[in-house]
């Protein structure tokens, strides 16, 4: 038995040609939202898939921002504590030139205990650097960087704990040093110096030049140590850099528009809801059977 | 005599034409009811009698009006409706959720853990800065709020749930009792066409809210059933209601039977279900944040030498709804515990990596807390894209029965046009046929 086709809409649920017309309005917001706000999805369902990988590049997009703020923060302190040790390396220099010129017979003893008076000099020269503040922290105090570290004496009343910050999840650079450590040895040999040069015996003199030796090695070591935490930092800034313009690109590919898709699919989707519009409502409309009768 | 039977032919093909027109009336005028099914009217050839030389006609009989359609189709559009329903519910009953979850729209809980350990790791560059632990106080604050405000989006979504779920049984219970009516007024008035339609139109909306099947019996009534279970039984209703657990329960005299429902209220419980499970999968991240915070800041020491206290607070009974950042710490941020040692040295961060590290364990089902909140978003989403497409299956399956349906029983206004004219023209034949055998009739009369 052959079965009538009613293909006139009225046959079909009024309820579903509605929704339909409604499913399209929605298509079309959701590409009318796209080419706003060049976001791909609306709503989250849209793309289900996307939102661990999103969240995931977005935590590490955020990280990026803190491993740039410490090695900025590190880049600061090891660049004053560079200077330092350079100026404390050029100290120690200096004075071992003088304990050698010293330690020879051509000088007398006026000569050296006039001498000594320099090399004291160059001893508070030294505790000035030991003595370094950036940023309101002293750089040679360890963790206890809030309180001057070496008092006039060269007495050092700092941290032998080494403060350090996170350059990523797993790095840490240090952005102080045990001035101790560091300076010890140097103030220690420039008073050994002035006290030499005080009892005015060449060879006592010429006795401290081991030491001098000593501490200057120190701070040359110290400083090839720092330097290399200051690179580490350096490199961490042109990193973040680079990872940021990357994440952000890798996060955009997930959530970001087509712009061409988009105002194409949108073009698509309102000429067949005027098409669905035009045709529901002709075919709705009772006129031919009006006529016909 | 046979002039005289042959104006009573014409007359029932008046009769039979003018039931016809009634017909085509009836169908042009309820082309739009929702749940109308077209009618036609059956004829057939009255019984003949015999007149001497053989079997005359009698003209025409209306035998009855028949309700186009199939009932079997009837029935799958029913169970159609709840499959479409169910799917169509479950996404709108958790689409609330999704704007409430999408955190490249909103600053939520994911984020907010994010900047708080970020924080933290910021602390690394000077532990005793002040402005660095006012960062970190900030941030731990905004992590309780968003929390806080997450919940509560969870709560409303649920209670607007809810409130949609009474809604739809207590609409059911209406239409249940309904149906029950028109079952009882069905056997009164011997099955009416028009009191069929009605009674369709019921079982679709339920089907609609329950995913109930029909059962049609012979004399035209329907028995509602969900799993067996009847809702409505000839002119018997019975009571639907909502458990506890927002679980659909039937009233089965002796207490109730809880039925695993499909259509709206079955894609509501699922969604309302599903939000249950995630808002208790934010709160056990929520306590199981806070207490590993507190555990790895009692660690540590703070600025004053003081031995770590509780960085986060929450009722045990709703952690995500209550957890808060302590105010005296907010107050005072030198009570943070970042030192490693009791002399708190300025400098000393020792007890921060223990704190950051918080950020990547597995606190719930091994899970950090940041995937945990990632998952929440993810499992919402993935529930509201599987019940769209289930939907746009489920609704291409509707529309095929609706459309075979439609073949059976529309109305087409073409074809109702053209049997206006059809009957039309049948009535002025039989008309016809009556004035010419009059006028037969006349003549005879004049030679008698």
């Amino acid at each position: 038995m052959s079965m009538p086709i009613r293909s006139g809409p009225l046959s079909r649920s009024r309820t579903r040609i509605m929704q339909e017309l409604s499913n399209l309005r929605g298509r079309i917001s959701r590409s009318e939202h796209a080419a706003t706000t060049g976001l791909a999805n609306e709503r989250i369902s849209d793309a289900p898939a996307v939102w661990t990988a999103v969240h995931r590049l977005g935590e590490q997009l955020d990280d990026q921002s803190t491993w740039e703020s410490n090695a900025k923060k590190a880049v600061e302190l090891l660049s004053a504590s560079d200077s330092a040790l350079n100026e404390g390396t050029r100290i120690m220099r200096e004075a071992r030139a003088l304990a050698l010129r010293m330690s020879t017979g051509t000088m007398s003893d006026e000569d050296r205990m006039q001498a000594a008076g320099d090399v004291r000099g160059m001893f508070d020269g030294l505790l000035k650097e030991a003595n370094t503040e950036s940023a309101g922290r002293y750089i040679f105090a360890g963790t206890a960087y809030d309180s001057r570290p070496f008092d006039p004496t060269g007495v050092y009343s700092g941290s032998s704990d080494v403060p350090g910050t996170l350059l990523s999840a797993s790095d840490e650079v240090t952005i102080g040093a045990d001035g101790s450590a560091t300076f010890g040895a140097s103030l220690q040999a420039l008073s050994d110096l002035a006290a030499a040069l005080d009892t005015g015996d060449g060879a006592a003199v010429q006795a401290t030049l081991t030491s001098i030796d000593d501490g200057m090695n120190g701070l040359i070591r110290q400083r090839v140590d720092l330097g290399a935490q200051h690179r580490a930092a350096l490199d961490t800034l042109e990193l973040t850099e680079t990872m940021r313009v990357n994440l952000q690109t890798a996060i955009d590919a997930k959530l970001a528009a087509d712009p061409i898709e988009t105002f194409q699919s949108l073009a698509e989707l309102r000429s067949t809801y005027e098409a669905t519009v035009a045709v529901t409502a002709s075919s709705q409309s009772m006129k031919g059977l009006m006529d016909r009768i | 005599m046979s002039v005289l039977r042959n104006i009573q032919i014409g007359a029932s093909g008046l009769t039979a034409a003018n039931a016809a027109l009634s017909a085509t009336s009836h169908n042009v005028v309820n082309s739009t009811t929702p749940g109308y099914q077209r009618r036609s009217v059956q004829q057939s050839t009255s019984i003949p009698t015999s007149v001497g030389v053989g079997m005359a006609g009698r003209g025409v009989s209306v035998t009855g009006f028949k309700r186009m359609g199939s009932d079997l189709v009837m029935q799958q559009q029913v169970a159609g409706e709840g499959d479409y329903a169910r799917a169509m519910a479950t996404e709108g009953g958790l689409a609330p959720l999704e704007p409430l979850l999408d955190e490249t729209q909103v600053s939520g809980p994911h984020s907010a853990l994010t900047a708080f350990f970020d924080s933290l790791q910021q602390a690394t560059q000077d532990p005793s800065d002040s402005s660095n632990r006012r960062v970190v106080t900030a941030r731990a604050k905004n992590l309780g709020r968003a929390f806080r405000a997450t919940s509560e989006g969870f709560d409303r979504t649920l209670q607007g749930q809810e409130t949609e779920m009474e809604g739809k049984v207590d609409r059911l219970n209406a239409i249940s009792t309904k149906l029950a009516a028109v079952n009882r007024d069905i056997i009164a008035q011997d099955g009416p066409a028009d009191l069929l339609d009605e009674r369709d139109r019921i079982l679709k909306e339920a089907g609609s809210i329950i995913g109930a099947t029909a059962d049609l019996e012979p004399d035209g009534t329907a028995n509602l059933l969900v799993q067996g279970h009847a809702i409505v039984s000839g002119a018997n209703a019975r009571t639907v209601s909502l458990t506890d657990d927002m679980q659909v329960a039937i009233d089965a005299g002796r207490g109730s039977v809880v039925v695993d429902a499909d259509g709206e209220l079955g894609g509501l419980v699922d969604a309302w279900q599903i939000t249950t499970d995630l808002r208790e999968t934010l709160s056990q991240t929520a306590q199981a944040f806070a207490d590993a915070m507190n555990a790895a800041h009692a660690g540590g020491f703070d600025r004053n030498g003081a031995a770590g206290g509780d960085l986060f607070t929450y009722d045990a009974a709703d952690p995500a709804g209550t957890l808060r950042f302590s105010e005296a710490i907010d107050a005072d941020p030198d009570l943070l515990a970042f030192a490693s040692d009791a002399t708190a040295l300025a400098g000393d961060g020792g007890n921060l990596p223990a704190l950051s590290a918080v950020e990547d364990a597995g606190l719930v089902g091994g899970k950090s807390a940041a995937e945990a909140l990632s998952g929440l978003t993810r499992e919402v989403a993935t529930h509201v894209a599987t019940a769209r497409a289930d939907a746009d299956t489920a609704g291409m399956v509707l529309d095929d029965l609706d459309q075979l349906q439609a073949n059976l029983a529309g109305v087409d206004l073409d074809e109702e046009a053209a049997n206006l004219m059809m009957f039309q023209t049948a009535y002025q034949a039989s008309a016809k046929v009556v004035q010419v055998n009059d006028q037969l009739l006349n003549t005879l009369m004049e030679m008698v």
